[in-house]
């Protein structure tokens, strides 16, 4: 089959219609199969038949608004990964905020700083997996939900492990701001009113 | 029920020697401890007395090994408080000093035989007293498993006192213990301090402005500006 026969069976043309010329000008998709090992020489065939041959990705990217609009999506995600890393941070400053008079305590008591860090690491680690764990619950759930509808949906599993071994890790970033004040906690304040 | 060998008898629990502590009051220093010398031996019970500012707090933080003086020795057993490292410091603290706090200042997550259980795991200690005896001997035993909310002033503040001795410390510091309390639970709770300090041989120093329970204590010491002088009314 020649390009024009393609072009004019995809304009919806029956053989022998008259077809405007625009039609000539545009091919979509074609994807060639490649049998045998031998790497196709793409050059020559771009040449002999008047064609651009693009991998897979970039043939969406010149579809219009493809790109910008991924790159929206793609921008509102790490968007949401620094808000993420935010949030766990004014957490955890929070908690050691509270959990000041306990410290100093502890550190009366003679806790070492290594003692106490290691504790609110810990804490936090447990904290985020949990937290990731829910959060990748409830994800699932409604993606299976969306599967149902017939909206085109699917969760690649590396993507979602990727995505949720991220969130640890800049949970544990966040976390470290409000973990290291434990290291400024003055064991004096246990001494006198409880404030 | 004092010691009786002669080896214990030399054991030191506490000594201040000349120690002085300033501290910067706006633009004028003031002398928190001005040339502050006592010793304390083991199983001696003392009580300082003094009114608010006096250098009560300061005298704590100093043999609790808290705050450096600006001159002067603090020894605890055989532990020099002055010339030890930040880090030597948390372990004096952690196997050496027992400190009971103005309001127990309990973990609020904890049940009281987990409140006892906690110094032992900050660390390694030589010997550990079991957590539900020494809550038997403070008379919690059946408030286990509750957690401090449960707990009224006085059951926290001898769930404290349990706490402070689990690593069978030399020294044991006591930090306005009956503030929260009524007169009837201010009792018992320092005659409980006395019972322990007797009965372990721990030198045990007790901060306190309530004059009724002095009746409790070996000796009594007063605080005045800085000063410490011993008081004989009791």
């Amino acid at each position: 089959m020649d390009l024009s026969t393609w072009q004019e069976i995809r304009a919806g043309a029956r053989p022998g219609d008259e077809v405007p010329n625009h039609v000539y000008r545009w091919v979509t998709a074609i994807a060639v199969l490649n049998e045998g090992d031998a790497e196709p020489d793409v050059a020559a065939a771009d040449e002999m038949a008047g064609t651009t041959t693009m991998t897979l990705e970039e043939s969406f990217g010149a579809s219009p608004g493809y790109t910008a609009e991924v790159t929206t999506v793609q921008m509102i995600q790490w968007f949401l990964y620094a808000i993420s890393a935010l949030v766990v941070g004014a957490f955890f400053t929070v908690v050691a905020i509270q959990r000041r008079q306990e410290i100093a305590v502890m550190r009366a008591m003679g806790a070492s700083t290594g003692y106490l860090l290691r504790d609110s690491i810990t804490q936090s680690v447990i904290l985020l997996v949990v937290a990731t764990a829910v959060g990748l619950g409830i994800g699932l759930a409604l993606g299976a939900g969306l599967s149902a509808t017939e909206m085109p949906f699917a969760l690649d599993p590396s993507a979602v492990a990727a995505a949720s071994a991220f969130l640890v890790l800049l949970g544990l970033v966040g976390a470290a701001f409000g973990v290291l004040r434990v290291t400024r906690v003055d064991p004096l304040t246990a001494l006198g009113a409880s404030r | 029920m004092t010691t009786t060998t002669t080896e214990t008898t030399e054991r030191v629990g506490l000594m201040m020697s000349g120690v002085t502590l300033l501290h910067a009051d706006g633009e004028n220093e003031v002398r928190a401890l001005d040339d502050v010398s006592l010793t304390v031996r083991p199983g001696e019970f003392v009580a300082v007395v003094g009114p608010s500012g006096s250098g009560k707090s300061s005298l704590l933080a100093v043999a609790g090994g808290l705050i450096k003086p600006d001159a002067g020795r603090v020894q605890v057993g055989d532990a020099d408080l002055v010339t030890a490292s930040k880090r030597d410091l948390a372990t004096i603290r952690r196997t050496q000093i027992g400190f009971v706090f103005q309001s127990a200042n309990l973990l609020p997550a904890l049940t009281a035989i987990d409140q006892l259980r906690l110094p032992l795991t900050l660390g390694r200690v030589a010997e550990p007293r079991d957590p539900m005896q020494m809550l038997e001997e403070v008379g919690m035993a059946d408030r286990a498993d509750r957690r401090p909310h449960q707990l009224s002033g006085g059951e926290r503040q001898r769930v404290g006192i349990a706490r402070a001795l689990m690593t069978r410390p030399r020294l044991l510091l006591v930090d306005e213990p009956t503030a929260a309390l009524d007169s009837k639970r201010s009792q018992e709770v320092v005659a409980l301090l006395a019972r322990e300090a007797h009965k372990h041989g721990v030198a045990t120093v007790m901060v306190t402005h309530d004059r009724d329970v002095l009746h409790h204590c070996d000796r009594v010491l007063q605080m005045t500006d800085g000063k410490l002088a011993p008081v004989d009314e009791v």
